[in-house]
């Protein structure tokens, strides 16, 4: 039984007006799907449209051609189905931490007791319970990243959409949350379209990869990690597979 | 390290001001201080226990106080409750922005003293002259924090917001607000001062009590111990005006700036 797809980028493609000369093509013919809890992530160099991409999916930009469906419906418009992870962590600073993941249900009217729960429970998952009445000011880079991935989570979407959530944190950091994914993939099952221009990274923890050229980005090859899980990133990435699929993709993406 | 340095920076001021005072104190000792120019303590003291006693032209001095803090705090509540929501406004709309700031804009860098003469021939030498002449200068302050204010909130924030799920109307009132708060409140501070230091301006305009008459006043009949208490008391209220709103801002808004 083949799993039912999620989310399905079709014939993509996005221009870019400016005020002198011709437009700017950013994407060009993007397609793609990702079948339910599925992790599959974009890599390319910096300017190839990957972030454009992602924020068509988001609702936050159009495409100028082709069709982005999720659950065989358009996108339209930005909506709680697709949760954002930006790369700088979008928080309330005036609310604490547990205010911060109550926020989106409480505004959209769920019971006040299941949201209490369902908060305790997200915050216990990403490793912030004791830190509930402390405000984003007062956290590390890596805890405010956590904290929005509760937030995100708590509202249960279809689609996680990570816009190099990691990129901003240092080296160990980086690699405790790339584990945290991961132990919440294997809780959640949720399906991620996460971008990255790491590429040990993308391969650590997805299923597919797609490589992507310079302007105008288009999928140039797609890799399937078929590494088994639970992945343990000492010894995954030191082992034949992932080096073989690593530099697979470093050659891609050096021409 | 930074808060010791802190720390010695408040011990600085606070003997710079003791130093000063010391000095008045001394030469007010030595008798070398002409009372018609730079009164000495005692002159000082029993000026301000007169006052205290007597009041001033027939009127005790905490109403002299009373007018001018009440004239202040009604033009600028009303300047706030005017002023916010049309600065708001400014900041949200491109369209509303086009077609008030020109004139906001042009207005602005008037002295408001300027428009005395004026307020006086519309509204008269009663109350409503020299709270219309604060209203307007703090108007004209809060509307630019309050624009300012909402221009400031992240794009990313308010995009974030619709993912969770939020409705424009919710991210209005629930995201946009509060994040503007910080500049609205700093807005209100300084606006606060501004009114208090317009009292005086706006008791020109023929009152016949308050603290900015009575400095005039004195002056006039040459009783300059008055003028100083006066201005005195003045500089004391506008300090603890400000103290008052920067502690408030300080428990509001604890998190400002520390992103």
């Amino acid at each position: 039984m083949t799993p039912r797809v999620a989310l399905e980028v079709r014939r993509v493609g996005r221009d870019f007006a400016r005020p002198d000369g011709p437009s700017l093509r950013a994407l060009e013919d993007v397609s793609f799907g990702i079948a339910d809890s599925e992790i599959v992530s974009l890599v390319g160099p910096s300017g190839c449209g990957k972030s454009t991409l992602l924020r068509m999916i988001a609702g936050f930009d159009f495409p100028d051609a082709g069709e982005l469906l999720l659950d065989g419906k358009r996108i339209a418009e930005p909506g709680q189905d697709r949760g954002v992870v930006f790369q700088q962590p979008q928080l309330y600073p005036w609310l604490n931490v547990l205010d911060n993941v109550c926020f989106g249900p409480r505004m959209r009217g769920v019971p006040r007791e299941r949201i209490s729960e369902a908060a305790g429970h997200y915050i216990r998952s990403v490793g912030l319970e004791r830190f509930e009445s402390h405000y984003p000011y007062q956290l590390s880079g890596g805890m405010r990243q956590r904290l929005q991935i509760a937030r995100v989570l708590i509202n249960e979407p279809r689609v996680l959409l990570m816009d190099e959530p990691f990129g901003a944190l240092d080296y160990q950091t980086r690699l405790g949350m790339q584990r945290l994914l991961l132990e919440l993939a294997a809780e959640y099952r949720p399906t991620v379209l996460f971008i990255t221009h790491d590429i040990d990274e993308a391969i650590f923890i997805s299923d597919r990869v797609h490589v992507m050229s310079p302007r105008p980005g288009r999928i140039i090859e797609t890799i399937e990690v078929d590494i088994p899980r639970p992945r343990v990133y000492d010894e995954v990435s030191a082992s034949a597979p992932f080096m073989a699929l690593k530099l697979r993709t470093l050659k891609l993406l050096a021409h | 390290m930074r808060k010791t340095a802190e720390r010695s920076y408040r011990l600085v001021s606070l003997t710079s001001v003791g130093v000063v005072l010391a000095a008045w104190l001394v030469a007010s000792a030595l008798g070398v201080l002409d009372p018609n120019r730079l009164p000495p303590a005692q002159t000082l003291a029993s000026a301000v226990a007169e006052l205290v006693q007597h009041g001033y032209s027939g009127k005790p001095f905490w109403l002299q106080i009373a007018a001018s803090m009440g004239r202040a705090l009604a033009g600028f509540v009303l300047a706030v409750l005017v002023g916010v929501p049309v600065g708001i406004f400014i900041g949200s709309s491109r369209m509303f922005d086009a077609v008030v700031s020109p004139f906001l804009a042009f207005i602005r860098p008037i002295p408001p003293i300027a428009f005395v003469p004026l307020f006086v021939f519309y509204f008269g030498i009663g109350e409503l002259s020299k709270i219309a002449l604060i209203f307007l200068t703090s108007f004209l302050y809060m509307t630019v924090s309050a624009a300012s204010g909402v221009r400031s909130v992240p794009e990313d924030l308010l995009l974030a917001s619709r993912s969770l799920g939020l409705t424009r109307r919710q991210i209005f009132f629930h995201v946009t607000i509060p994040a503007s708060a910080a500049s609205i409140l700093t807005g209100m501070r300084v606006a606060m001062t501004l009114s208090w230091a317009l009292v005086v301006a706006a008791e020109l305009i023929a009152a016949q009590v308050g603290l900015g008459f009575l400095i005039m006043d004195a002056t006039t009949f040459y009783r300059i111990p008055y003028v100083f208490v006066g201005i005195i008391t003045i500089g004391l209220i506008g300090l603890a005006l400000e103290w008052l709103l920067l502690l408030a801002e300080r428990r509001l808004l604890h998190w400002r700036g520390k992103q």
